[in-house]
């Protein structure tokens, strides 16, 4: 019973990023790219999405550890049409969000970092 | 001095627009309180109330600017409480002209300190702001003016010593020389003709290329980037390879026209910063803005018009021809070290080179004597050449034989897009005296090699690093300079341990140049007699596409072994264990691939490790894709990536198995459920509902739990993963490679198979089912495997 509503919590929370304005999709990922829960509408496969966002992430942290920075926390890449958020949970768990431009971006950090401990809580 | 400082003129700005308020507000409170209010009865004596505006002024100088030297510190003191002397003795001017001096020090107190603000700067260089700090460093980089796109903005380079002298050392990041000041005009846009040796101090060496070539393996990309795009050198592409993607229909004039009249005729010049900035994505694309005026104007559409009709305004490049022109440090891999344990065991060639023994290999290599030329028309056509370098191109006969046939050269049809003009030109110089079986393959390999490297050195291989050449080029080598007949090393090598066609690249320098490694290392290289087969050509471009495409996660290289029937085409990244490692034990795997536990044939079988993970697909004609890479977040791209390849070379995702499964069910006996186990079936929700089940098995005494959907065949899929569970304990025979999970996938359906690797408690986790978060089934599976196989 409180895995399924662990899971309700994860979709609850994520839709609640997802409605933010300018926010099109929403992944929760696990660290090998693989999506755990998702929110939002895409044209194309959110399994695809996802797993490129990770890729993303996974060239970020790279170059952080080669640059002797660290581990990824979280990373912004504006395109020329998004943008590519995503946020480290914690060492297994990460949380991507696709953006249409960066106004929002800073409401979406915030609500980000205040939606983490609900997300690390529901799984 | 100070204009050229680092401060903000803004900043600076607004610290004299504070002065000049507190100056308005100063003298709007002088003007309007009287002035004996503004001097209430002191309750100090006179001399100690004059005494306490320096030592006021003299705390806040010390405050506001910390890295102020002792002279300034006193400088700047002094000039405020001047200042306040002169202010004071002007307000009592103005408001009581019977007591000049000394001047009260209120209120002339209230305004002066506010002259820090600018003061400050001017004195101690803003040392408190933020970027104060980067200006201690050696170098100073101070952009007047932002730039603007078009704009020149000046810029000013100041070079500091730091630190004591090494005239002696090496060349090192510190700059040794006295100040050195350039001041240029900076473009807005890059110039890619300057030189990076030409912005460095005389004192400092231009790094050489034996420099180049002892630097550590994961700098050279970075280095090589930087070094590219100063020089701005070019890839060239042939246009005929891009031509399908312009509108040529809609231009005026034909594709063969519009070739001709490129700036290079035939050939699309693109820079190399393009081409090395997207090479990890696995697709090269260019804009067409950057190579637009290469065109010739009379086209017919304008460029937007072109770039509108382009995929995202872009030009997608061959990937095979770039990689052929890219110099071949960029690929070197960042392997561990050689375990060479154990292979003394091992007659020659596979004696490990100690440092007072020269490579023989490496010396024949320059020095064999050309037994065929091969002159080449293009030098970026490197795949047209490794063809005709591959063994595969040169059978098993004599080389004057060969050089007499050209039609020979033209088996490769790795890419015949612009053909070789001149396929052999000169017949051989040096005839081989007797047909050597198998010998002149790997020999005229290296003679060729050596022949182009001399006349494309910067293009093929740079000839001061160091190069390995494969194993068995190097030992073919030896004996072809071998004056004795005795034994055939082909043989030699036969009998020790190269089959025909196994993997034996493995970890040198020619497996960190993945080209090479795949036009080397092919099913026909080998030493011994294999047949050269049209359809080995073919392969060998359809893995080069594979190869491109599994790029994008970082999986650069390939190799081929066709021990069995059943060709693995094995595409890994740098740095784990060495192919017929990773192959031996993939191959321990592919019956798993071929028959899933009701039949069906599973799109991926993916085996995870703690060092190395394993994806595998089934390709056509019963080959079989094997990506390996290390544990890491790209796994679900990989995956896939290695689905659209399987499906773009024939694969056969999720067919049912032809033949019957020929595996042995194990014995298994059913065991008692614990409350336990029932919690745990409803945990597994991202699966569905799953209905829990205990077995044992009697070979290993390792209890199977199996998690699996209501119709399923809990007998045959825990015998299934048994198997799968002895499969993977086998592969951990492999050093290097230890698995604990295995997940065959076939659309939603996942099984996922977890062993213990605790060695005092086994068991065996089985769960199955449907799903759309792969992530959180394997999450929830994870977490219910550790519980019952670790407790």
């Amino acid at each position: 019973l409180s895995k399924e509503l662990a899971v309700e919590t994860l979709k609850t929370v994520l839709d609640s990023l997802a409605a933010l304005p300018g926010v099109v999709f929403v992944a929760l990922l696990d660290r090998d790219g693989f999506l755990i829960e998702s929110a939002g509408d895409l044209d194309r496969g959110s399994d695809v999405t996802a797993a490129w966002m990770a890729c993303l992430a996974e060239s970020c942290d790279r170059i952080g550890r080669e640059l002797g920075e660290g581990r990824l926390r979280s990373m912004a890449v504006e395109y020329e049409i998004g943008l590519v958020f995503v946020q480290e949970l914690d060492a297994a768990v990460m949380l991507a969000v696709l953006l249409r431009g960066s106004a929002e971006l800073d409401q979406l950090r915030t609500r980000a970092h205040d939606a983490a401990p609900d997300l690390l809580a529901a799984l | 001095m100070r204009s050229s400082s680092g401060l903000s003129i803004t900043r600076r700005a607004s610290g004299w627009l504070i002065v000049a308020a507190g100056l308005a507000g100063y003298i709007g409170l002088v003007l309007a309180v009287p002035g004996d209010r503004m001097q209430p009865a002191s309750l100090l004596p006179w001399w100690i109330a004059q005494a306490v505006p320096p030592i006021l002024y003299g705390a806040l100088t010390l405050f506001c600017g910390r890295r102020l030297s002792a002279m300034r510190w006193l400088v700047l003191s002094l000039l405020l409480w001047t200042v306040h002397i002169a202010l004071g003795f002007v307000t009592q001017l103005v408001t009581d002209p019977s007591r000049l001096f000394p001047p009260p020090p209120v209120p002339a107190i209230l305004w002066v300190p506010l002259l820090l603000f600018p003061l400050r700067d001017v004195f101690c260089g803003g040392s408190t702001a933020p970027g104060a700090r980067a200006r201690s460093a050696n170098l100073r980089v101070t952009p007047v003016a932002s730039a603007r796109p078009g704009a020149v903005t000046p810029i000013k380079v100041t070079a500091t010593v730091i630190g004591t002298r090494e005239t002696s050392s090496p060349p090192r990041e510190t700059v040794a020389a006295p100040v050195q000041v350039v001041e240029q005009p900076k473009p807005a846009r890059p110039a890619p003709s300057v030189a990076p040796s030409e912005a460095l101090p005389a004192s400092r060496p231009a790094p050489s290329r034996s420099s180049a070539a002892a630097r550590p393996p994961a700098a050279p990309a970075h280095a090589e980037t930087s070094g590219s795009e100063a020089s701005g050198e070019m890839v060239r592409v042939s246009f005929s390879r891009i031509a399908e993607q312009l509108p040529v229909t809609s231009f005026k004039l034909t594709s063969d026209r519009i070739a001709a009249s490129l700036r290079e005729p035939g050939f699309l010049l693109v820079p190399q910063q393009f081409v090395r900035a997207q090479l990890l994505e696995g697709v090269v694309r260019v804009r067409w803005d950057v190579v637009s005026e290469q065109f010739p104007r009379q086209l017919g559409l304008t460029d937007a018009e072109i770039a509108g009709r382009l995929s995202d305004g872009q030009l997608v490049l061959p990937l095979d021809e770039i990689f052929a022109q890219l110099p071949r440090d960029l690929f070197v891999l960042t392997n561990p070290p050689l375990d060479l344990t154990g292979i003394e065991n091992f007659p020659a060639p596979f004696q490990p080179l100690s440092a007072d023994q020269p490579e023989e290999g490496a010396a024949d290599h320059e020095t064999a004597p050309v037994g065929a030329t091969v002159p080449v028309a293009e030098a970026g056509h490197r795949d047209e050449v490794e063809s005709i370098l591959s063994p595969a191109s040169l059978p098993e006969q004599d080389l004057e034989i060969e050089a007499e046939s050209p039609a020979q050269y033209e088996l490769t049809d790795l890419d015949l897009d612009q053909p070789i003009e001149q396929p052999v030109e000169q017949p051989v110089e040096q005839p081989l005296e007797q047909p050597v079986a198998t010998i002149p393959a790997a020999a005229s390999l290296a003679e060729l090699d050596s022949e182009v490297e001399a006349e494309f050195p910067e293009r093929y291989l740079d000839l001061e690093q160091p190069v390995e050449p494969p194993l068995e080029a190097e030992a073919a080598l030896t004996a072809s300079v071998e004056p004795e007949p005795s034994p055939s090393p082909a043989i030699e090598l036969e009998s020790i341990a190269l089959e025909p066609d196994q993997v034996v690249e493995a970890e040198s320098e020619w497996s960190a140049m993945p080209f090479i490694a795949s036009a080397v290392a092919g099913p026909t290289d080998r030493p011994t007699a294999a047949p050269v087969e049209d359809a080995a050509h073919a392969d060998g471009r359809s893995r080069l596409e594979i190869m491109s495409l599994l790029a994008a996660v970082g999986l650069f290289h390939l190799a081929v072994d066709s021990t069995d029937d059943q060709s693995l085409v094995l595409v890994a990244a740098p740095g784990l264990p060495s192919p017929d490692r990773l192959a031996a034990a993939a191959r321990l795997m592919l019956p798993f691939l071929a028959h899933g536990p009701a039949g069906a044939r599973p799109e991926l079988l993916t085996l995870r490790g703690r060092d190395v993970t394993l994806v595998l697909a089934s390709l056509d004609s019963g080959d079989v894709l094997v990506a390996a890479a290390p544990p890491m977040r790209s796994l679900a791209m990989l995956e896939i990536l290695c689905r659209r390849a399987a499906l773009g070379h024939g694969g056969v995702l999720g067919a049912t198995a032809e033949d019957d499964d020929p595996r042995d069910e194990p014995d298994l006996v059913e065991l008692e459920l614990s409350t336990r186990i029932h919690v745990i079936a409803q945990s597994l929700s991202a699966v569905g509902p799953v209905i829990a089940s205990t077995l044992r098995d009697l070979e290993t005494e390792w209890p199977v739990y199996c998690f699996l959907p209501p119709d399923s065949d809990v007998r045959a899929t825990a015998a299934y993963a048994c198997e799968v569970s002895r499969a993977m304990s086998a592969a951990g025979d492999e050093p290097g490679i230890i698995l604990h999970t295995a997940v065959l996938a076939s659309g939603r359906s996942r099984l996922i198979i977890r062993v213990s690797t605790n060695p005092f408690r086994g068991g065996i986790f089985v769960a199955s089912g449907e799903t759309d978060r792969p992530g959180l089934a394997y999450r929830q599976a994870a977490s219910a495997a550790d519980t019952l196989l670790v407790g």
